[in-house]
């Protein structure tokens, strides 16, 4: 909820708009900030999905937003920039939490001054993230300018149309990055990375995981705006998979229904296939169920009972069933905290590696 | 507190105390009255002054300018000044006529001695209208070409006193910066005034000085030990000073042609912050105890070594680029400034303290004209936690840094680091704030206020002494001197808007560091 707004300000006169908002603060409300939060959107579709995250992160973690809208380079030709300041409220019980949001929608004519806009504003001693809707690998205007500032780039695989190309460009560019980076759809994977260690937590265990004969991941289809790649955190959890028992790519087969990959690994292949189901309750891209078909005979089956946020895990052969096992995703808290907090490791870097030689087209 | 050649009357109503002082009765003259210092600083900070209680019942100010005006076109001129430029507003109508009728304009050349006569006369019978005791108080708002004609023309016409001959009344000048604009002109220029006037009569101003937080700085290190006890090489890792300013250099083209940002900042209001940064502690508040200690510092500083003079001090020039989302031309696109300049326009620097507080730790400094935004901050960055108790958590642990905000936004915080509520160990970096405004609920005086309140009370403790100067520019002198004759064949080398130039980056990135983001 926005507690007080004014649109299309002098740049000059930001900080004196927040001032005087500051001024009309209420008894109950309190200012508080974090960490610098920089949100780049290009296009109307990035715009509201980046919106919508930024609504979720404010609610959990107040911070300083600089929220910078552009059209995409096909869409209007008319020059503009203009600037808002604004108070988002975030209510606490009988509190309020207050945070500064600075709006800047700019056509591309002007994106060489936004960096020059944002610099001065940035809260001294506090993290700067880069929460990037466009391929930051491609960006020349605005992200090379924060590049040196930031503690933390967030960005999106969505943003890319061609993920193998995105891959690649993520391991080129990788070295050049002084500050830490985080992918969404890793962070979003990170869950069922977590219920993987949690089941398969014995050697016997692993071993029989990796030379699995079989995996299907059912990954939620449905059709938005701001979508256009839903298989990419099945494409991620299975390339973590493959890096992970360092399984050999061999072929893929795409078809309406699926796409069906094929490792080879040292007992001989494992078959993946992603497939698409749909799901009113969940996300756009968000994994429903996995079923695994392990080497020892043992079938897991794990799945959300009516797309809640805990996973069951069943676990059978041919000659008997184990108890049954529940075990939580991360809630959006959790999410957010991995998305801010938690450091990348290499695992990321090994699964884009295992993924980019793929052609996802 | 009034300082020596003041009467010997101990007034017993008088508080005692710093914060209440009362000026002695006195007489304001200002040289260079018609210019733009007189009326943005001065005549607001006196009526601020007299608003607040602080000017002396008896006083009066006269403004000395070249110009033909009457006392009351300076009179209307200066209240148009006040009601544009005073941090108080509106202008309260009461107090304004009474303050007006204190104010008073001669006009004269500098070097013209029936000038100097009729100011004089003018001086003597404001003595007997206002009661203010043939104390004076000369301001030099001009050229600093014209400090010595204008003090020779003082004593000549006896307008300055000897202050072992004169015991009744006193005189002071006060002497903007620059003082001299190298080694061998502040020499020379401080010759040619001590043969007029007595150290003790010299206030040269350095209006950072005044600054609240400037001298908050004293009071937060030594009433607080559990930061003194930190302030030394063993907790901190490096300390940074920036001054960094928005807008270029306007209409003072000319001016900052002969000077450049080493000379106009960083040799005197850099120095000034270095120095009260790092000193011990005086043994008492008087001025030269407080003094003696930061003439200690400079003496202590590691002169520049020439070989290598790219490792230690980087000089920039802005070039076309945005501020505000607005497109600003370069330095040598600016009005009166040569289109092959080589005056620098920005300044960092590293410094080495040789004592045995400070041995070992960098001193940062940088200083720049068209930088992102202003602001003026002493950043005090403490080591890492030793031992690395946290090293399997995923994030680097950030240093604790104390910061001084000298403007805008007068304040101290300081940066520490929490556990973000939950299962996992994941740290997070907090600010605790504390800014002037919001505690005190006003913004504090200006600095001008301050300084001639303190020099009309005989507090030289907010003014530079000749020996920090000269020390200063013995550190100075030969970097000028190196720059003079090597142009800069890479400028203009940072864009208007941005932090400035890769070659100050660098200039920390060899020994592991890097540049606040202020």
């Amino acid at each position: 909820m926005i507690a007080a707004e004014e649109k299309n300000i002098e740049i000059a006169n930001i900080e004196q708009t927040f001032s005087k908002f500051k001024n009309l603060q209420d008894k109950n409300q309190i200012h508080a900030c974090l960490f610098n939060l920089v949100v780049y959107a290009v296009g109307e579709r990035r715009i509201q999905f980046l919106k919508d995250i930024v609504r979720m992160i404010v609610e959990r973690f107040p911070c300083r937003i600089f929220f910078i809208e552009t059209p995409c380079s096909s869409q209007s030709s008319e020059s503009y920039l203009t600037v808002y300041a604004t108070q988002e409220r975030i209510s606490k019980g009988e509190m309020f939490i207050l945070c500064d949001k600075i709006e800047i929608k700019s056509s591309e004519s002007y994106l060489e001054r936004i960096p020059f806009i944002i610099l001065p504003h940035l809260i001294p001693d506090l993290p700067i993230f880069l929460l990037w809707g466009q391929d930051p690998t491609t960006d020349v205007n605005v992200f090379p300018y924060l590049k040196p500032y930031a503690t933390r780039l967030v960005f999106d695989a969505q943003s890319n149309h061609d993920l193998q190309q995105f891959c690649h460009q993520i391991l080129t560019q990788k070295k050049s990055y002084s500050m830490e980076v985080m992918d969404i759809n890793w962070a979003l994977t990170s869950g069922w990375r977590r219920i993987f260690a949690q089941i398969f937590d014995t050697e016997p265990k692993i071993e029989s995981l990796t030379h699995a004969k079989e995996i299907r991941i059912y990954y939620c289809r449905k059709d938005v705006q701001w979508m256009h790649q839903y298989e990419i955190q099945s494409i991620y959890l299975q390339g973590w998979l493959a890096s992970k028992f360092n399984w050999t790519f061999k072929n893929k087969e795409t078809s309406e229904e699926k796409i069906r990959l094929h490792y080879e690994h040292s007992q001989g292949n494992v078959m993946i296939d992603l497939i698409p189901q749909h799901s009113e309750e969940l996300n756009p891209g968000a994994i429903l169920n996995i079923e695994v078909h392990a080497a020892n005979g043992l079938y897991y089956h794990m799945f959300r009972p009516k797309h809640a946020s805990n996973v069951r895990v069943e676990i059978s052969s041919s000659e008997k069933c184990e108890l049954p096992c529940s075990v939580s995703l991360p809630n959006l808290r959790g999410f957010l905290r991995e998305i801010f907090y938690q450091k990348i490791n290499e695992n990321y870097f090994k699964m884009i590696e295992t993924i980019e030689s793929i052609d996802w087209s | 507190m009034n300082g020596p050649n003041t009467s010997q009357f101990q007034n017993p109503l008088e508080e005692n105390t710093r914060s209440s002082k009362i000026a002695d009765p006195c007489i304001v003259v200002i040289f260079g009255a018609t210019g733009d210092l007189t009326a943005r600083k001065l005549v607001p900070a006196l009526y601020n002054l007299a608003k607040e209680g602080q000017l002396p019942a008896h006083f009066a100010c006269v403004g000395f300018a070249r110009r033909s005006k009457s006392h009351e076109e300076f009179r209307k001129e200066m209240e148009e000044a006040v009601s544009q430029f005073s941090r108080t507003k509106p202008i309260d109508p009461d107090l304004w006529q009474n303050f007006s009728e204190q104010l008073f304009y001669h006009q004269s050349e500098f070097d013209h001695d029936e000038g100097y006569d009729s100011l004089k006369t003018m001086l003597k019978d404001l003595d007997q209208k206002f009661g203010t005791k043939g104390n004076r108080v000369f301001y030099l708002s001009t050229q600093p070409s014209f400090f010595p004609l204008v003090i020779e023309k003082l004593s000549k016409h006896q307008l300055i006193y000897n202050v072992h001959e004169v015991q009744e009344k006193w005189s002071r000048v006060i002497i903007e910066k620059p003082f001299g604009h190298d080694l061998a002109s502040a020499k020379s220029l401080q010759n040619d005034i001590s043969k007029h006037l007595d150290e003790s009569q010299i206030y040269r101003i350095d209006h950072y000085l005044g600054k609240e937080t400037v001298q908050n700085l004293l009071v937060f290190r030594f009433s607080n030990p559990i930061f003194e006890s930190s302030w030394n090489s063993h907790h901190v890792d490096s300390v940074q000073i920036t001054v960094s300013e928005e807008i270029g250099i306007g209409t003072r083209g000319r001016f900052w042609e002969e000077a450049g940002m080493l000379r106009d900042i960083v040799q005197n209001h850099m120095m000034q912050l270095l120095s009260l940064t790092a000193m011990e502690a005086p043994i008492n508040l008087k001025a030269d105890s407080i003094r003696d200690e930061k003439f200690k510092v400079m003496e202590c500083i590691r002169p520049f070594d020439l070989e290598n003079l790219d490792h230690s001090i980087v000089r920039g020039q802005y070039g076309p680029g945005y501020i505000n989302g607005m497109s600003v031309s370069g330095y040598r696109e600016e009005q009166n400034v040569a289109p092959d300049s080589s005056v620098e326009t920005y300044v960092a620097l590293k410094l080495h303290i040789d004592n045995w507080r400070w041995a070992g730790v960098p001193f940062y400094l940088r200083a720049g004209k068209r930088l992102p935004k202003r602001t003026t901050e002493i950043a005090v960055i403490f080591k890492d936690a030793p031992g690395y108790l946290f090293k399997n958590v995923s994030k680097k642990i950030e240093p604790n840094v104390l910061v001084i905000r000298i403007q805008p936004d007068e304040g101290i915080s300081l940066k520490a680091n929490c556990k973000i509520p939950g299962l996992s160990t994941v740290f997070q970096p907090v600010k605790m704030d504390f800014q002037y405004g919001s505690y005190f609920g006003s913004t504090p005086p200006e600095a001008y206020e301050r300084l001639i309140c303190d020099c009309m009370s005989g507090d030289s403790t907010l003014f530079a002494r000749i020996d920090e100067v000269l020390a200063s520019w013995r550190l100075f002198d030969p970097v000028i001197h190196c720059w003079e004759k090597t142009k800069a064949s890479d400028f203009p080398n940072y864009a208007a808007g941005s932090w400035g130039p890769k070659e100050a980056d660098e200039l920390l990135s060899q020994d592991g560091y890097g540049w606040r983001l202020i």
